[in-house]
């Protein structure tokens, strides 16, 4: 059976002046519905190509992309745009969420491309805020939050339309250790309840632990793919282990709002100095 | 993307910078405000031209003559009723009359023994045409359909025409205003002594012997003297042509010359009024009556002339605006293309998340289009400030307005600057216009962003 995603034969060359870059030298690969696909590579392997290509914002030198069965590299920018519409969601390296704009303005921004009315688009990016913990800063514009509750609202975007597949660009590249942990796991846990396909681009080998299975991709060849039983992130939930980790992040959580309206800090330091807290405890 | 959320957007940009946005406006505001109050004088001068014209005539009405005769060798055909008929079938057309002086064709006398003899004008006119040619009463008013016959209607100064016969010397009664303050009455009171009128014997051996027929006027009305519409409103009397046609044919029978002139059977004008109903139509009337071969006269055809004349000036006023809204239209698009430098990342994330390239361009014509409709708005709205000023500046110094060449007139209130509405939707729907045009150029460089610029690293 094929998967969601199909990439058969993909190939690019970049021109630079008379120079031509090959950066994909012609990879197949197939990603199952509903599996958590990691493409890890270092910068300049040809992961970041691979992901354009597949989320149709660049056209390839050669070969297909098929997702659902559609060769997305066929679709005229029109339909790649209402393709994307109702099929991708984009979790950015940058967060990428529009300053001008409250956090739930622009987690509702891709119904608002639909056409979706505005009293309905509220409400479900509402509630998708309240999912990624961000229930109280729906007001917030993004330079009033720190950059892990920034990333929360950039993947409440990404995932709010219920769209099949979800590409990440190193999504936790902007973000430190212990907010990278929560933000992987509330992308994982996110695609696994809805049944979606998350696909993750990294050059961080630590982010791979989440996924399924691991594309590894040097000099715009894939060399090995692997697949990973039992990834973290998707643990049972009642397992005695997690349970413990939860509360501790609780108690953490806590901590940092008691210090946030005692203090009225930014949340970047906020969130530094509940970290603190926590290796204490 | 629903509209409403485009115009949503679309404002929320503009009102993000606001000081840019203020700026470019300005421009806007600048640009309509020359256009609008520049075109304004072109349509005071306008304005100016018609009140003074109407002062000296009636716009609407056409005044024509046939001073050639006769037709044949391709001169015009005299002016008979018939031809009178054919003019009324021209369309806008709304009444028409000959105006055609009787002075032989019979006399009209007053009092007891007919002791008063008329001296002045009798006009011969169609009195049922009478009402729209725009007269107005001291007293009465014309007369119905069935008493046009018999009718008489009396200019202001009419009565005192009456001559006594019985005296040799004052023997006329003038409006003169006596030491008391009062005026002189003529010596006929139109509404109660006997009128009556009849052809003329002119005292040849062939008219004597046979017998005058009288018939009896009466007053309907005494008018308002107005040299504009016809000088026999002051001097004169009205009676209608049948009658006149009546006292014709009498008189010819009391000389026994309607043998020897018996081959013109009709009176021939050579003065007809006609009224049109719409000033705009004025100069079709015209031409239809000139391609029948008569000369015209109408204070609304040197209107058109004048109108053509302000034209030039309108459009002449209203370019040397629309330079300053050329560079306003450049400042829009230099405002643009600055905006949509700063939000590539933006626009490539919104293509991102499967926002189509329709909705952008919108978007940003939007933005353009507002900023251009802005200024057209607040530009009229000074506009009117900058004309409300200027009004009372000219009214207040007779200086000025003569430099300007506006000649005050006795009673006239005179604006060198008029705006009327028409040219606020002008202005309105122009600066948006403009505003639009100035955004296609930065909208189509918004569409060609890629969507790559969303994921390019910092």
């Amino acid at each position: 059976m094929s998967g969601i995603i199909e990439v058969r034969s993909l190939r690019k060359v970049y021109r630079i002046g008379t120079e031509k870059v090959v950066a994909l030298v012609g990879v197949d690969l197939a990603i199952d519905d509903g599996e958590i696909c990691c493409i890890l590579g270092t910068s300049g392997s040809g992961k970041s190509t691979m992901l354009n290509l597949m989320a149709g914002l660049e056209k390839p030198t050669k070969g297909q992309v098929l997702i659902k069965g559609t060769d997305i590299t066929k679709l005229n920018e029109k339909k790649l745009a209402l393709f994307r519409q109702k099929n991708i969601g984009f979790v950015f390296q940058s967060y990428n969420l529009l300053g001008a704009l409250t956090a739930l303005e622009n987690v509702s921004m891709p119904l608002m491309f639909k056409g979706m009315g505005a009293k309905k688009r509220n409400k479900l990016a509402g509630q998708m805020l309240e999912q990624v913990g961000l229930g109280e800063r729906m007001k917030h514009k993004p330079g009033q939050m720190s950059g892990g509750q920034q990333q929360r609202a950039g993947i409440a975007r990404a995932f709010v339309a219920r769209p099949a597949i979800v590409f990440a660009d190193e999504p936790t590249g902007n973000l430190d250790t212990k907010t990278t942990d929560e933000v992987m796991r509330l992308m994982v846990r996110m695609a696994r309840e809805y049944h979606q396909t998350l696909v993750i681009v990294t050059h961080d080998p630590e982010i791979s632990t989440y996924a399924d299975k691991v594309v590894h991709i040097i000099d715009g060849q894939i060399t090995s793919v692997e697949r990973r039983e039992n990834p973290r992130g998707s643990e049972d939930p009642d397992d005695p282990a997690i349970v413990a980790e939860k509360a501790k992040l609780a108690a953490a959580e806590a901590a940092l709002q008691a210090q946030n309206s005692q203090t009225g800090e930014d949340g970047e330091r906020a969130t530094a100095q509940a970290a603190a807290v926590e290796q204490k405890g | 993307m629903r509209i409403f959320d485009i115009i949503a957007m679309c404002w929320r940009n503009l009102f993000r910078r606001k000081v840019r946005t203020l700026l470019t406006v300005t421009g806007v505001v600048i640009g309509t405000c020359s256009i609008v109050v520049m075109i304004s004088f072109g349509v005071g001068i306008d304005q100016y031209y018609a009140q003074s014209l109407s002062q000296m005539g009636d716009l609407t009405m056409v005044e024509v003559y046939n001073w050639g005769g006769g037709g044949g060798n391709g001169q015009p055909e005299d002016i008979t009723d018939e031809i009178v008929a054919q003019m009324a079938a021209i369309p806008h057309v709304s009444a028409i009359s000959p105006f055609y002086d009787m002075w032989n064709e019979g006399v009209i006398v007053a009092g007891s023994n007919d002791r008063y003899l008329y001296q002045g004008n009798v006009r011969g006119v169609y009195l049922d045409q009478m009402e729209a040619f725009g007269f107005e009463f001291t007293e009465g008013g014309w007369p119905t359909e069935e008493e046009k016959e018999n009718a008489i209607v009396f200019g202001q100064h009419g009565a005192y025409q009456f001559m006594d016969t019985k005296k040799r010397r004052n023997n006329m009664v003038w409006p003169e205003e006596q030491p008391d303050g009062t005026v002189k009455k003529p010596f006929v009171d139109v509404n109660t002594a006997r009128i009556r009128v009849s052809g003329r014997q002119d005292g040849s051996s062939s008219s004597k012997g046979k017998k005058v027929r009288f018939y009896d006027l009466r007053s309907t009305g005494v008018l308002v003297e107005n040299y504009n519409i016809d000088y026999g409103s002051d001097y004169g009397v009205y009676i209608d042509m049948s009658l006149v046609k009546k006292l014709a044919a009498d008189t010819k029978r009391l000389n026994g010359t309607s043998s020897s002139d018996g081959q013109k059977k009709d009176i021939v004008y050579n003065e007809i009024r006609i009224k049109v109903d719409d000033m705009d139509n004025v100069s079709e009337v015209i031409t239809a009556i000139e391609a029948m071969g008569y000369q015209t006269s109408s204070m609304g055809n040197i209107r058109d002339q004048l109108q053509e004349q302000t034209r030039v000036i309108q459009m002449v006023l209203g370019a040397l605006g629309g330079v300053s809204l050329l560079v306003a239209a450049i400042g829009i698009t230099n405002t643009m293309v600055m905006s949509i430098y700063e939000r590539t990342r933006e626009i490539g994330v919104m293509k991102v998340l499967g926002c189509v390239v329709g909705n952008i361009r919108t978007l940003f014509l939007m933005e353009a289009a507002s900023i251009g409709l802005l200024g057209g708005v607040l530009g009229i709205g000074i506009s009117y400030g900058l004309s409300y000023a200027l009004n009372h500046l000219v009214a207040g110094s007779n200086a000025l307005g003569g430099m300007l060449g506006f000649g005050m007139m006795d009673g006239m209130q005179v604006n060198i600057s008029v705006i009327p509405p028409w040219l606020v939707l002008l202005a309105l729907v122009f600066s948006t216009c403009v505003g639009i045009l100035s955004g296609f150029y930065p909208a189509n460089r918004a569409v060609k962003i890629s969507a790559l610029e969303a994921i390019k690293h910092e």
